[in-house]
């Protein structure tokens, strides 16, 4: 007992002592003394003054400013503020907190408090750096295509789906599983994975169409360009393309593409029947990017005429010259019965060729994009982003433009958040950014797709293609998708010849692996 | 047999004279002969499917995340270092020696008397492969791995079946990780050992089913692949092939002449030989002996030769030679490398090198008729097509058309070899250059930063981002400047591209380039297109020239004759050209009205005239004039 009473003394002097120590090194959360800099810290990306939606995943950035250590502090009407400390640039914000933060703060302002120690000025204050966060969620899952800046070659494409309240990403689809072949365009039906459809494109595999309904995977033996669903769920419109690429020599983008011809066509999921429209696959036109209105009564589209007389002659003469109209055209489900076009929008009127049609969920705005020529908005500079009020007809160019590619966007379940690509930073790769748009059609400042390392654009060679917002995970694996895409058996779709079809002997020419 | 018995038991074996021989001579080839500076130099360039390294814990958490990632990334990290020959052949003696010391082990451990020679095989299909210049390391790693856990399995020794099979799913789980089949290569190695050597059957269909039903539901059920890739720069030759698959049979060799050797053991315990008279035994025992020793010292030296000269690719070698010297500036070395090395032979890329070298050392005008040519090799046909080349032009093109000034058309090839080539570190480094002279600073800083990851490359890359936040213009940088005062401005859809258009575009935004004028003259001259040839050799007033160099005037001797009118230029004609053409022109039809033989002419004109134009005009490829 005695010795015990011997050793218990020492053991509390030590704990005592272990514990000033931990105390003492403990970062405080606060700064006391500081100089105020009169200006907002440099940050990487930039999520400065922009409105984020209350389930987003933690807007980890790096700070532009040369220092020693870092601290920032992240808080708002409501809820216990996040304190970081960093002894590098990299301000990586806690999950958990960040959550519970804007859980606690729909409609309010989010501050960002950013200090830098550095060794002759001590700390330094900047400005605070102030964001909203809207009341309205963004979908959770973002799914988009990822690939490097291909050209005539392709080896590593995939679909990847990113869980935007965190950073999980997972695979949906890759080439490799098709021996290095395409996959093109992903679509959903009402922002749901219950039906989706992924267009491959395989030397091996040949040209088709992958339909997932749940967790179900068939082939369909006819590649979809451009797809969108009915929102009835039981047609689906798409667009057949003859597409080619070439590439100029003195441009900052030196990839152009031209479709040859094109047409629309729909698809009946019960009779496994492709349909035409004549008005939609005219001989003389070129039709594309189908979109339907979210009552399915219109189908909106991009028409223009073909100003060559070779269909095979690459480029095309007056291939720079081909501007396209938005049209729409009326559709009565029920009767399976067509109106007639209807010019919503003219390039004659805007000088500019109209591409990409998107309608919000609510039925209230039609964005589009526009740039100086063509049919592939990515690939022009001066592809911007314009959105149209349906029921004034009138239009405008949104806020959230640059001086590089804006296009293929799409929209939350909601129709408040708006998820685009944008070429601007730097103009060559492609990256995905939301934007969220109020009520009166209002485009707020768009912020870049949050990552875990917020370095993580500064040395990434891939773009992000084509995203497209979901409201949950798709349900089949990548490997389901694989064997569908590697299967011998397909749904045979047979295809009445139209006017638009060049040989009647091989109609789905347009449809082999090398477009 | 009974003297060696001694010696493998033994951990002297290791540090034998024999071994000792074998191994510095094994290095002192990898080194001198193979050259590991060359297979780095391939990567992306020669061999596409390649895995590159990259510093920081990005990549690093990848390869621990993935199945087989370990050895990807020790792989990855080694190959770095073949960069420096000598180092790079320190690791490839290394792993060859690893491979040996792990099949001897396994005779030691089994306690086996049989004949160590067939672990020198290991070290030789190793050779076999380098000096075919395929890239092996991530097979032989993946191959050492489950061997040297296979004799850490022989020598646990455990006797029951469940003591066993714990160890066994431990080592094959770990492996699984770390080599991705390389597991189901122990497993299948401790079955046959279990099956023939302990003769334990139930051990051996445990650990088999056990291997292959993993492989089965991994590739199958949950697609992993566990396929270890090597590194290909062309397709392999049979004995390649052969030796990469024998780098997997070999340990079950190794473990099937154990189980031979002991079954005649015990044939031989059970019936005992009578014995000799001992004075002659003792006697032919000593000769045996020494016998044995020279040649266990001198079958392994043999081994190396037969190696070698079955697979040195000498003619790969002079192409990446080339390639290396001409990438690196040497242009003295790639034009010895041609003349020391090819003799007879033609190949087209080196003939592109050999143009490159002339043009820099200032002999294309009046050298080039004295080596092959075709009219293919100047510009690799990179001319107009708008198709892709294949993997082993990517680089020479791009670097050619850079150049040159076709920026957009290099900036288009530097992003289909990083797609194909896997990041090639020349891919990523083009695109930084190529946007830096764009002025798309922000851009080229991506490019940079991938590029500050690589281990060799990194430093550079760092500096010139420094320099970038110094100097955003690059005033003080020439190489950027250089770029953009020969950039072609023109726009020229590629499919429409004809060679004048190539040519001109480049001298309208800079007359003063002179790799552009010399090209499209010797593109002409080539070609046979004397007209455009006479029609643009007036811009050689726009160069500094002592003289119109001698294939110049040998072409426009050849033009003025054919046209029988003048040149504003005739006047550059040296009374020695005019002499050799007339002497040509002279001999030339004389032959032919002779006999008629064109091959005869040919034969006859060459010694004197085959490094001239005319010869070329007339009987299309010279032969080499030393």
């Amino acid at each position: 007992m005695k010795r015990v009473r011997e050793y218990t003394i020492p053991i509390y002097i030590i704990a005592v002592i272990a514990l000033s120590i931990f105390i003492s090194c403990r970062k405080s959360d606060t700064v006391d003394q500081y100089n105020s800099v009169r200006r907002p810290a440099n940050i990487k990306p930039d999520y400065s003054d922009t409105v984020i939606p209350p389930n987003i995943a933690p807007l980890n950035f790096t700070i532009g400013e040369s220092g020693k250590k870092f601290l920032v502090k992240i808080y708002a009407p409501n809820g216990k503020p996040i304190t970081v400390h960093s002894n590098n640039a990299k301000i990586k914000i806690p999950l958990k907190p960040w959550k519970r933060l804007l859980r606690e703060n729909k409609g309010n302002k989010l501050f960002f408090d950013i200090f830098v120690y550095g060794q002759q000025k001590g700390w330094q204050k900047y400005q605070t750096i102030s964001n909203i966060i809207a009341n309205e969620e963004v979908d959770s899952y973002l799914v988009y295509r990822f690939m490097q800046p291909i050209h005539n070659w392709w080896v590593h494409i995939g679909i990847y789906q990113r869980n935007v309240t965190n950073y999980k990403r997972s695979l949906v689809l890759h080439g490799d599983s098709l021996n290095h072949g395409c996959i093109n365009c992903h679509t959903f039906y009402n922002n749901t994975p219950e039906k989706m459809t992924i267009g491959i494109r395989s030397r091996k595999y040949g040209s088709a169409t992958l339909m997932s309904s749940g967790k179900k995977v068939a082939k369909i033996g006819t590649k979809w360009g451009y797809t969108s669903w009915h929102p009835s769920g039981e047609l689906a419109a798409y667009s057949m393309n003859k597409v080619r690429q070439f590439f100029h020599t003195n441009e900052l983008e030196n990839r152009d593409v031209v479709d040859l011809d094109s047409a629309i066509v729909y698809y009946i999921l019960n009779s496994q029947e492709a349909k035409t429209v004549p008005a939609l696959s005219r001989k003389d036109q070129l039709e594309t990017y189908p979109t339907w209105s979210p009552d399915g009564k219109y189908l909106y589209y991009c028409n223009a005429p073909i100003p060559w007389r070779d269909r095979n002659k690459m480029p095309p003469e007056k291939y720079n010259e081909v501007q396209y109209d938005l049209m729409r055209i009326s559709y009565d489900l029920r009767e399976d019965k067509w109106g007639e076009p209807e010019t919503i929008l003219s390039a004659k009127e805007t000088g500019l060729s109209i591409l990409l049609p998107r309608v919000t969920p609510d039925g209230r705005y039609l964005v589009f994009s526009m740039c100086d020529y063509g049919c592939f908005p990515i690939y022009r500079t001066s592809s911007d982003l314009y959105l149209m009020d349906l029921e004034t007809r009138r239009y405008k160019k949104m806020e959230v433009n640059s001086e590089y590619s804006e296009s293929w966007h799409s929209f939350s379940a909601n129709s408040r958040w708006m998820a685009f690509s944008s070429k601007k930073r730097g103009g060559l790769f492609t990256r995905t950014y939301f934007a969220y748009i109020d009520e009166n059609g209002f485009a707020h400042k768009p912020f870049i797709l949050p990552q875990k390392d917020p370095t993580y654009y500064d040395s990434l060679l891939h773009t992000y293609s084509v995203p497209e917002l979901i409201m949950q995970p798709v349900p089949a694996s990548a490997k389901a998708f694989g064997q569908a895409a590697r299967s011998e058996k397909s749904i045979e779709v047979s295809m009445p010849i139209t006017g638009a079809t060049p040989t009647a002997q091989d109609p789905y020419q347009w449809q082999q692996e090398r477009e | 047999m009974e003297p060696l018995k001694e010696k493998v038991f033994t951990k002297r074996q290791v540090l034998s004279l024999d071994s000792v021989a074998f191994f510095a001579v094994f290095y002192l080839c990898v080194w001198l002969l193979v050259e590991p500076r060359l297979i780095y130099h391939a990567f992306g360039r020669f061999i596409i499917d390649w895995t590159p390294f990259l510093t920081g814990w990005g990549f690093f958490l990848e390869c621990l995340t993935k199945i087989g990632g370990p050895i990807v990334y020790v792989s990855a990290f080694l190959s770095q270092c073949f960069y420096f020959s000598p180092i790079g052949a320190i690791i490839i003696t290394a792993i060859a020696w690893l491979l040996w010391l792990a099949c001897m082990r396994i005779l030691a451990l089994t306690k086996a008397c049989c004949p160590s020679l067939l672990c020198y095989l290991y070290p030789a299909l190793l050779l076999v492969g380098y000096a075919s210049y395929q890239h092996l390391m991530l097979r032989a790693m993946s191959v050492l791995a489950a061997v040297a856990v296979f004799v850490l399995y022989i020598k646990a020794d455990i006797r029951n079946l469940i003591g066993a099979a714990v160890l066994f799913l431990t080592a094959f789980a770990f492996l699984y990780y770390v080599g991705g089949n390389a597991a189901i290569l122990f497993g299948l190695l401790a079955g046959f050992y279990e099956l023939t050597v302990k003769s334990r059957k139930r051990f051996a269909i445990l650990f088999c089913v056990t291997a292959l039903a993993v492989y089965y539901v991994s590739t199958n059920l949950f697609e992993i692949p566990l396929h270890i890739k090597w590194h290909i720069s062309r397709p392999p030759s049979r004995l390649v092939t052969c030796s990469l698959y024998a780098m997997y049979i070999l340990p079950f060799l190794v473990i099937l002449e154990i189980a031979v050797y002991k079954h005649v053991a015990r044939i031989k315990a059970n019936n005992p030989k009578k014995h000799s008279a001992k004075g002659r035994d003792s006697k032919n025992s000593r000769v045996w002996a020494f016998t044995s020793q020279v040649l266990s010292f001198i079958a392994p030296l043999v081994l190396i030769g037969v190696t070698l000269s079955l697979s040195y690719a000498k003619r790969d070698k002079i192409v990446l030679k080339s390639d290396y010297y001409s990438y690196t500036k040497q242009w003295q070395k790639v034009l010895e490398n041609y003349q020391e090395n090819l003799g007879d032979i033609y190949d087209i890329f080196i003939n592109h090198d050999i143009n490159k070298a002339l043009y820099h050392t200032g002999q294309l005008g009046s050298r080039m008729f004295s080596y092959k040519q075709s009219t293919e090799a100047l510009l690799l046909s990179g001319v107009g097509t708008g198709g892709v080349p294949s993997p082993p032009k990517f680089a020479k093109m791009i670097y050619m058309l850079i150049e040159l000034g076709h920026l957009a058309d290099a900036e288009r090839l530097a992003f289909e070899m990083m797609e194909t080539a896997n990041q090639s570190p020349f891919a990523i480094e083009t695109l930084a250059m190529i946007n830096l002279a764009e002025k798309q600073n922000e851009t080229a800083k991506i490019f940079l930063n991938v590029l500050s990851k690589d281990l060799i490359h990194g430093a550079a890359a760092r500096r010139l981002l420094r320099q970038i936040e110094n100097d955003p213009e690059l005033i003080s940088y020439p190489p950027v400047q250089h770029l953009r005062s020969i950039a072609s401005q023109a726009d020229q859809i590629d499919l429409s591209y004809s060679a004048d258009a190539f040519f001109l575009s480049l001298l309208q935004k800079n007359p003063q380039n002179q790799m552009a004028f010399e090209y499209m003259l010797s593109f002409y001259l080539l070609t046979g297109q004397l007209n455009k040839f006479a029609k643009n050799i007036g811009r050689l007033n726009d160069f500094h020239y002592d003289k119109m160099p001698q294939h110049y005037q040998e072409g426009l001797a050849v033009y003025i004759s054919s046209t029988k009118g003048g040149h504003a230029l005739q006047h550059h004609l040296s009374p020695q050209t005019m002499q050799t053409f007339n002497r040509f022109t002279a001999n030339c039809m004389s032959l032919l009205a002779k006999n008629g033989s064109y091959k005869a002419a040919k034969e006859a004109l060459k010694a004197e005239f085959g490094d001239t134009f005319m010869f070329y005009n007339i009987f299309g490829m010279p032969r080499v004039k030393k």
